[in-house]
């Protein structure tokens, strides 16, 4: 009886000493949240980062790592990188954070900058920012200030600061249509692309071509009716791939300007009208029914088809370098395409809110967040050598300035001698990518037309290396776009947006498909979701009456 | 004193008779159930709020200060020592020291009173830099008297919870409840046991090689399948990445009474998993019976084969091959077989039609896996003796009577089986929801699985107390499932599943 007792006295003591040992680990998480004033110009190297990012930084199956080896040259750091799988990566973000494994430098979204800002997780870079040698070097573009913009917002305070910074412009998608197309409805191609469409010339003209082709199907064929609405998560700005059809519809909540007042803009009469254009264009056989559920690769696939009958001839995809791989991906290889004009109605393309590199409040706590942004973030743009591996990626691996010839191979295995060039030294040339040598590197994390800051004195070197194709498109695209508003998150809207978007996307594909009519479909929005919107429209406007 | 089984005469104090290995002396009971059922009661009412509010709760905004239980306690180590109390309690009685388990029980319960009255409580009002919450300190009996921010505040359900618990375990050590389920199998105690009664150390020293085998099962089981668990408190909490703060029940209200989607996917769930089971289950037990008449090996190896092979492909790929040919439009090969045949005017959209969603997802599943759900079916009925099919032959019986009379009776017990086992696993459906259904399908598709997906990853704020809440439910009506599928596999089999 003894012994069982002291048994049973020993376990209890043990249980008790591990309860207690665990219990001393919880901490209060009151943190100190002023802000310190910082001398900039004594401000000194980090030690060892870490820096998470997605698979918009050459990947390690192409070069990853001579690119950190030169970057680590160039700019004296010493950074671990941590590099999630691209598809998966905010998941990783998620788990890193909720696990306390947080990352020194991460890049998000503006959603998840918004999220982690207004949850405290980031740093404050609003003085580093003014402070900075990229801001006061006098080589930033018009739209500079207004890219930043879009990173400024709320912290844990609730006041608005800048939380992250984007080196890029976010880029956006503009509608390109197959000039073969153009030409067997009657069209010059040339004049469709000089020329602003209305929408009822566009449409006539989408007739035209649906009447002239062997596809009876379909005309256009995208990836969801919104934009990431076929794997049920929409991703911003949502009407992007059917811009001509919603116009100046909003999917979500917007702040009206005339009303002085944030509305749900799904709710509003743009959204109503928008939804009975994508209902005519399904029913007249123009936009493809399978649109709704199909990946961005479906969509591709449709564009690139060799078979005429099941082939699109209008896409609605991104600007710039994918304009280069539209046109070469498609079937008949002498067509070319046209990018058009953004429609009357339209008026402007949809510019996406960039991504941004953010320090996190941890590496602020550990005293690196200064440093950090001096030497990794504040030199990304500085006109010279780190820009230039920022765009381009490491000298030796992904370019070279040397006289030697770079072979391109064809996918048979033989030399592509078309592609086969020789340089002369001195002169910036690509070399073929180290996962694949019928490619040549085209581009790193910043594309060099969408970089915010310009080489100033400098020549970029890569100017002559990007195909044209490319560099008017991006003009083209970056004279008719226009910033997305980024939206202001409230812990009501975070909490609620999945429920009301997932209403959201049953509704435009119950009104565009022609399962429910708009009244119809709206009165179960008004009934599941109307009061959650309610509420996130109040949380908007609440904000607005604290600013 | 005497050996009850040999009458041999016993050494003082002896527990084992040392001719025949009886154990005498007074016999042990069963193992006090009703008292670990109210441990574990108590041990949930820890989980459940000690304090609730009485606030309105607003649409879409979390409360900040809803409840008060063990898991905002300012000092956990009091929580702690609860739960160290009625582990031991559960010790204590399995190792048939019942008794001793109301001590540690009215521990726990002084434990309770002294951290309500005495102890502080944290409210979370508002987030510092560094992503955490800015915690305030509150009396209970303050809240309880004054109210906080306006709010009146009461009892909670988890006092009322740990009341019967504490009734039920106390009552628990002097009820044997499992003694009127038990039958009397009148066989002398030392014939039950294969160890000649010796002590559990002794018994696991004896087999220890066994038990050394059995240790990386047991730590992999308890680190991937019990450690997880501990996860199931998210479930009363508003999770804030890496600062998930105590909101009691509210999220289980939600669930019940304001989320129409929950009971749509729940709805759903049922709908697609119990029809999909009998179409499964029927096809199989069909087509095994096909099978079974084809007498020629060879051709039946081959379409064996071939029924088999779909299984092995995931449902990525099968969701692809057949959009491609269920495609909406008229040159697709299902949609120009159907209107060639006149039996439609336009292609339909079989994918994204809430009219054809389900019945595609059916015909799919079932084309799918029912070569699969044939083995079974086929290695039972090669297990029936051909003498009772030639006997049956040679008394007249044609093959439709072979099939309905010696057939079919033969087959029952392994088709019901099959059923109960797979009615068990009605609750986990995700993959083939998932690659198949698309927004317009949502109110005919969307289950539980996916509307979890789609909670947590589908934008905002990642709400994982809510989707755990729902998990939680999920396990809940699973574990109900599994345990009437062991009650009627008792029933059928003579023996359970569990």
């Amino acid at each position: 009886m003894k012994k069982t007792l002291k048994k049973f006295a020993a376990v209890g003591l043990s249980l008790t000493s591990v309860m207690g040992l665990v219990a001393c680990g919880s901490n209060s998480g009151n943190q100190d949240t002023t802000k310190a004033t910082v001398d900039w110009a004594n401000v000194q190297k980090p030690e060892q980062f870490t820096v998470m990012v997605d698979g918009t930084v050459v990947k390690e199956t192409n070069g990853a790592q001579q690119f950190y080896d030169y970057l680590g040259e160039l700019t004296g750091l010493d950074i671990k990188w941590i590099r999630p799988e691209h598809s998966s990566y905010y998941d990783s973000v998620k788990n890193a954070f909720a696990s306390g494994d947080i990352p020194d430098v991460v890049l998000l979204s503006s959603d998840y900058l918004a999220n982690f800002a207004a949850n405290g997780y980031l740093w404050d870079m609003t003085d580093a920012w003014n402070q900075s040698a990229t801001k006061n070097s006098g080589r930033l573009i018009d739209q500079a200030e207004i890219i930043e913009s879009g990173n400024m917002v709320a912290g844990p305070d609730g006041e608005k600061a800048l939380y992250g910074f984007s080196p890029a412009r976010g880029n956006g998608c503009c509608t390109y249509i197959k000039s073969s197309a153009l030409t067997a409805a009657g069209y010059n191609a040339d004049e469709v692309a000089s020329k602003t469409l209305t929408f009822d010339e566009y449409y006539k003209m989408l007739k035209d071509i649906k009447a002239n082709s062997a596809n009876q199907n379909f005309v256009i064929s995208c990836s969801g009716l919104i934009a990431g609405g076929n794997t049920g998560t929409p991703e911003a700005p949502y009407t992007n791939y059917l811009p001509e059809f919603y116009q100046n519809a909003n999917f979500t909540f917007y702040y009206d300007e005339a009303a002085k007042e944030y509305k749900d803009g799904f709710a509003q009469q743009d959204m109503k009208d928008a939804l009975a254009r994508l209902k005519t264009a399904v029913d007249d056989g123009i936009l493809d029914k399978a649109s709704q559920n199909q990946t961005t690769s479906n969509a591709r696939d449709k564009w690139n088809s060799k078979d005429a009958s099941t082939a699109s001839s209008v896409f609605t995809y991104w600007a710039g370098t994918w304009a280069y791989t539209l046109q070469n991906s498609i079937a008949d290889k002498t067509d070319k395409i046209i990018a058009i004009k953004p429609i009357k109605e339209l008026g402007a393309y949809k510019e996406r809110l960039a991504t941004a590199w953010c320090i996190t409040y941890k590496a602020y706590e550990n005293g690196k967040a200064e440093g950090i942004f001096k030497y990794f973030i504040d030199t990304m743009l500085d006109g010279g050598d780190i820009q230039i591996a920022w765009q381009y990626g490491a000298k030796g691996t992904h370019w070279d300035d040397k006289a030697e010839t770079v072979t391109v191979y064809n996918s048979k295995g033989e030399v592509d001698e078309k592609k086969t060039k020789t340089y002369e030294e001195g002169v910036f040339h690509f070399l073929t990518t180290p996962e694949d040598n019928t490619k040549l590197m085209s581009k790193n994390h910043i594309d060099k037309s969408l970089a915010i800051a310009t080489f100033g004195d400098n020549t970029d070197p890569g100017n002559k290396s990007v195909d044209p194709l490319i560099t008017e498109n991006y003009a083209m695209f970056n004279a008719n776009s226009k910033l997305e508003t980024p939206l202001w998150n409230t812990e009501v809207l975070s909490n609620n947006i999945s429920d009301i978007n997932t209403k959201r996307l049953e509704v435009v594909s119950q009104v565009v498909l022609g399962e429910k009519s708009y009244d119809e479909a709206m009165a179960d929005y008004k009934k599941q979701v109307g009061a959650k919107c309610d509420a996130v429209v109040e949380s908007l406007n609440e904000t607005l009456n604290k600013k | 004193m005497q050996c009850p089984s040999c009458n041999t005469e016993l050494p003082k104090k002896a527990k084992i008779c040392p001719k025949c290995g009886t154990a005498v002396g007074k016999p042990k009971g069963n193992i006090k159930l009703m008292a670990i059922i109210g441990l574990i009661i108590m041990l949930i009412a820890s989980l459940l709020p000690l304090v609730q509010s009485g606030e309105k709760i607003k649409e879409g905004v979390y409360p900040t200060a809803y409840a008060f239980s063990y898991m905002n306690i300012s000092m956990p180590v009091l929580w702690y020592l609860f739960i160290a109390c009625i582990v031991v309690g559960i010790i204590l009685i399995v190792a048939r020291k019942e008794f001793f388990s109301i001590i540690t029980t009215v521990i726990a319960a002084v434990l309770t009173v002294v951290s309500v009255f005495a102890v502080q409580f944290t409210l979370v009002n508002g987030k510092v830099a560094g992503g955490g919450l800015k915690y305030v300190n509150v009396n209970l009996t303050d809240i309880l008297s004054n109210g906080y921010n306006g709010n009146t505040y009461h009892i909670g359900c988890g006092f009322i919870v740990l009341a019967i618990g504490i009734i039920i375990a106390v009552a628990g050590c002097f009820i044997d409840i499992v003694k009127p389920f038990k039958k009397d199998l009148h066989v002398d105690a030392k014939y039950l046991s294969n160890s000649l009664n010796q002590s559990l150390t002794s018994k696991m020293f004896y087999y220890r090689g066994f038990y050394l085998m059995f240790v990386p099962v047991f730590v992999m089981i308890l680190l991937f399948n019990y450690w997880p668990m501990l996860g199931v408190r998210f479930a009363f909490t508003k999770y804030v990445i890496a600062n998930p703060y105590y909101i009691g029940l509210y999220h289980f209200q939600t669930m019940f009474t304001n989320d129409i989607y929950f009971w749509q996917a729940f709805r759903n769930t049922l709908i697609l998993s119990l029809i999909k089971l009998f179409l499964n289950t029927g096809a199989a037990v069909i087509i095994s019976l096909l099978l079974n008449e084809i007498t020629n090996m060879i051709f039946k190896k081959t379409v064996q084969t071939i029924i088999y092979l779909p299984h092995f492909m995931s449902w990525v790929v099968v969701a692809s091959v057949f959009k491609m040919l269920l495609a909406p439009y008229d040159s697709a090969p299902v949609n120009s077989i159907l209107i060639n045949m006149g039996a439609i005017s336009s292609p339909i959209d079989f994918m994204n039609s809430t009219t054809y969603w389900r019945g595609t997802f059916y015909i799919m599943n079932v084309w799918k896996d029912t070569g699969w759900g044939t083995i079974l079916f086929l290695a039972t009925l090669s297990g029936i003796s051909p003498d009772l099919y030639e006997a049956a032959q040679i008394d007249g019986a044609n093959r439709f009577k072979r099939l309905i009379y010696i057939t079919l009776p033969a087959l029952a017990n392994t088709i019901i089986t099959v059923f109960i086992l797979n009615l068990a696993k009605v609750m986990n459906l995700f993959e083939s929801v998932f690659v198949l259904q698309s927004p317009i399908t949502y109110a005919k598709s969307q289950v539980l699985q996916t509307y979890v997906y789609t909670k947590t990853f589908g934008g905002g704020n990642s709400d994982y107390g809510y989707t755990t809440a729902v998990g939680l439910f999920k396990s809940f009506v699973g574990m109900i499932l599994v345990l009437g599928c062991n009650w009627a596999s008792k029933k059928v089999r003579g023996r359970g599943i569990v």
